[in-house]
């Protein structure tokens, strides 16, 4: 796929693709904490630090991340038309949606250790 | 571009017809929005309760103030409603339920259960 400057599919996959992903998450998340709820750090640790959990969350913060932009692009595209704060407004949200998909994986990171 | 400027604009939401389809709708955005916000602070509780036992502590009393479990039910409210309404909106996507009457169905059926799983889940957490 080639980088366009507007590539309408490519945000509607985007979003679509990481929806799955969370509301799949999400799901299993509820199902876990129904069945046994991390109610002490040394659980709630230990579910984070397991490998096939670890892993599962940093890609729901990274699909997160992505979801968020392409929705709230969409939103600010629909409400800001000044093209100076809109182009701002962007810049900052989307430093600060990688600066959070940094910190959440980490965490993740320095808690697998 | 030349567009029409004298056309009519009616924008009063008071009295727009608003059918349940276009709540959900709506509701998806002011959720996501919410949602959206609240990254930080989730985050910022993620990072604290995993840092140490002290922390996990910190985390868990921040967590029993009654304004931020007042915010926490807002945030599960978004959370359940951006889920259901999602689930529903990526039907669609693959042209599931798309006759009015069906389209409208699912919007009552997210409506319902959203409030229904929303006392669930305050009833099982608070």
């Amino acid at each position: 796929m080639s980088w366009r400057p507007a590539n309408g599919l490519r945000s509607w996959l985007i979003q679509r693709i990481s929806a799955v992903y969370l509301a799949s998450y999400l799901i299993a998340v509820v199902v876990a904490i129904s069945i046994c709820f991390p109610s002490t750090y040394s659980q709630w640790h230990g579910w984070i630090a397991h490998p096939v959990i670890n892993v599962a969350t940093a890609i729901f913060f990274i699909s997160l991340m992505f979801h968020a932009w392409v929705g709230i692009r969409d939103v600010v595209l629909d409400y800001v038309s000044p093209l100076v704060i809109r182009f701002i407004l962007l810049v900052f949200i989307g430093a600060g949606l990688l600066s959070m998909g940094i910190w959440s994986i980490r965490i993740l990171f320095s808690v697998a250790l | 571009m030349n567009f029409n400027k004298k056309r009519p604009v009616f924008l009063d939401l008071l009295k727009i017809d608003m059918p349940a389809t276009a709540i959900l709708s709506i509701g998806h955005r002011i959720s996501g929005i919410l949602l959206f916000l609240s990254i930080p602070f989730f985050l910022y509780l993620f990072d604290l309760s995993l840092a140490s036992k002290d922390g996990f502590d910190q985390a868990r009393s921040i967590l029993s103030q009654g304004f931020i479990k007042f915010l926490c039910v807002m945030l599960l409210w978004g959370l359940i409603h951006h889920l259901l309404a999602g689930i529903r909106f990526l039907l669609l996507d693959i042209h599931v339920g798309m006759s009015k009457q069906a389209a409208s169905k699912s919007a009552w059926i997210v409506h319902v259960s959203e409030i229904v799983s929303l006392l669930i889940a305050v009833f099982i957490l608070l």
